[in-house]
């Protein structure tokens, strides 16, 4: 096995292109997984039984199985039902859900650490729920939930080269493809190891300084 | 002191280490002796009926591997154990020795004889492609699809399908390349690709299985050779393959070769015209 900067010259440009591809895939699945975790988190601890029951269990079965059989589910199930997704789409809507399950779990510990008499509080300033969460239960529960949602969006980054399954070229998948046709695996899988290695480092040194910063003040 | 402490860790490592290239080295000596005193060949199939075909209990049947089973008891190893590989990996495992040989209709092509070796052809077809019902597109060859930049194709990555396809014409953002030739059927029949390719023994097949109304075949596809599959080999392992050819042709002569293959649809006849010289002189 011998080095060959020649493959490396002849696969970067399409593994550059995945690499946007998986950027894209991140970041939008990362903003669903933050909207629906925070909405879900909401949910399971409504009042209503039933509405929290069920919306609980849902998100665990969800976050019980793998992302995979979610993925294939979504891209090639669901057309069966008359629901038609892209690749990307199919794949980014996967990633969002998935990882709602985890960051509802965040958003809920988040709120739940909320000392209860700020919840008293708004009650007796007479607030709507919607003040409520607005105004004094989301700016106290949000920095501390800041460290742990960065390290979803990484985790999250890791997971995207299951999107080949369903024939997103991202970059892992760019590099498979050139692999199969020109039998060269060693420049594409190592610089897709270093491509990720390049996001995720600077983004784990990112997330430890946010967590640095919203470090718990000490118990007074 | 650390520097000794260091190299009295290490060195059983690095025993052990050059233990391990000592024995693969003479493992890899003659692998047909290995096969026979292990009493198995571990083959990459594709799993692409009537090519090859892994039934539900693991054994491994189709075209390929059966005429591989009855050269290789000649050659005094009774069985074969399968391994499911894509088309643009076997290659790579041939070459890594993750299998010892690649019985599953891999077409001669000079590309693929740069990196490994073939035995004389086994299996000759024509190509084909499935479209919607009354092929809207008017799709007939590989020409057709380069043509209309609208129309998109999907073939297995690394096959010679895609290489057909790129070679007359067709842009590779046309080309969506499927994980396993069912779902690549899947994929047409809700028309996120417009054509399949694949052997023509293979896409019939499928869709029989399939048996979809609003599918239709186009085989076979004009303008491309017919490919001709060889039992493939790592390319140091030339005296295994002069072995094998012997045991094939035999089998050829006697007869028994055609008693194989034809029930699965393959003309013995084509494959008796053809020579791997043909394909790869010299390989």
């Amino acid at each position: 096995m011998e080095w060959s900067w020649t493959v490396v010259l002849d696969v970067m440009p399409k593994m550059l292109a995945g690499l946007v591809i998986t950027i894209q895939a991140t970041f939008i699945g990362a903003i669903l997984a933050y909207v629906l975790g925070l909405m879900l988190a909401i949910l399971k601890m409504s009042k209503s039984k039933p509405l929290a029951f069920s919306v609980y269990w849902s998100s665990e079965f969800v976050r019980r199985t793998p992302l995979l059989v979610q993925l294939y589910f979504l891209f090639y199930v669901l057309p069966d039902f008359g629901i038609f997704l892209e690749p990307f789409t199919a794949g980014v809507l996967g990633l969002g859900i998935h990882f709602s399950t985890y960051t509802s779990e965040v958003f809920r510990a988040g709120i739940e650490n909320v000392p209860k008499g700020q919840w008293e509080a708004a009650k007796s300033l007479n607030y709507t729920p919607y003040q409520t969460m607005r105004y004094v239960i989301l700016p106290q529960a949000i920095p501390p939930m800041i460290p742990p949602l960065a390290n979803y969006l990484i985790t999250m980054f890791k997971e995207t080269p299951l999107l080949a399954a369903i024939t997103v070229v991202e970059l892992f998948n760019a590099a498979n493809i050139y692999s199969n046709s020109n039998y060269k695996y060693l420049e594409p899988m190592t610089l897709v190891g270093v491509f990720f290695l390049l996001v995720s480092v600077p983004a784990a040194i990112a997330a430890n300084r946010l967590e640095q910063k919203f470090k718990p003040e000490e118990v007074r | 002191m650390l520097k000794n402490k260091f190299s009295k860790a290490i060195a059983p490592i690095m025993l052990g280490v050059m233990a391990l290239t000592i024995s693969s080295g003479s493992v890899f000596a003659d692998t047909l002796e290995k096969l026979r005193k292990q009493g198995y060949a571990t083959v990459a199939v594709a799993n692409e009926p009537p090519y090859s075909d892994i039934k539900g209990d693991g054994y491994v049947s189709g075209a390929a591997p059966d005429v591989a089973r009855a050269v290789m008891k000649k050659l005094g190893v009774p069985e074969l154990k399968a391994k499911v590989v894509s088309y643009g990996s076997m290659i790579p495992a041939l070459m890594a020795r993750r299998v010892d040989m690649a019985t599953s209709g891999l077409y001669i092509k000079p590309k693929r004889c740069e990196s490994i070796i073939y035995s004389e052809p086994d299996l000759c077809g024509a190509e084909a492609f499935a479209v919607a019902k009354g092929n809207p597109f008017n799709i007939k060859t590989y020409e057709d699809i380069g043509k209309n930049p609208k129309v998109t194709m999907t073939t297995c990555a690394g096959c010679a399908e895609e290489a057909y396809a790129l070679e007359r014409g067709v842009s590779p953002d046309q080309i969506k390349v499927f994980t396993d030739p069912p779902s690549g059927i899947k994929m047409l029949q809700q028309g996120r690709v417009n054509v399949f390719a694949l052997s023509g023994l293979g896409t019939k097949n499928l869709l029989e299985k399939m048996n979809d109304p609003n599918l239709e075949l186009v085989m076979p596809v004009t303008g491309v050779p017919m490919g001709c599959a060889g039992a493939a080999f790592n390319s140091e392992d030339t005296a295994f393959r002069a072995a094998y050819d012997k045991a094939l042709k035999e089998l050829k002569e006697s007869g028994e070769f055609a008693k194989i293959i034809e029930p699965y649809g393959f003309s013995t006849a084509a494959t008796l015209s053809v020579k791997r010289d043909d394909f790869c002189p010299g390989n």
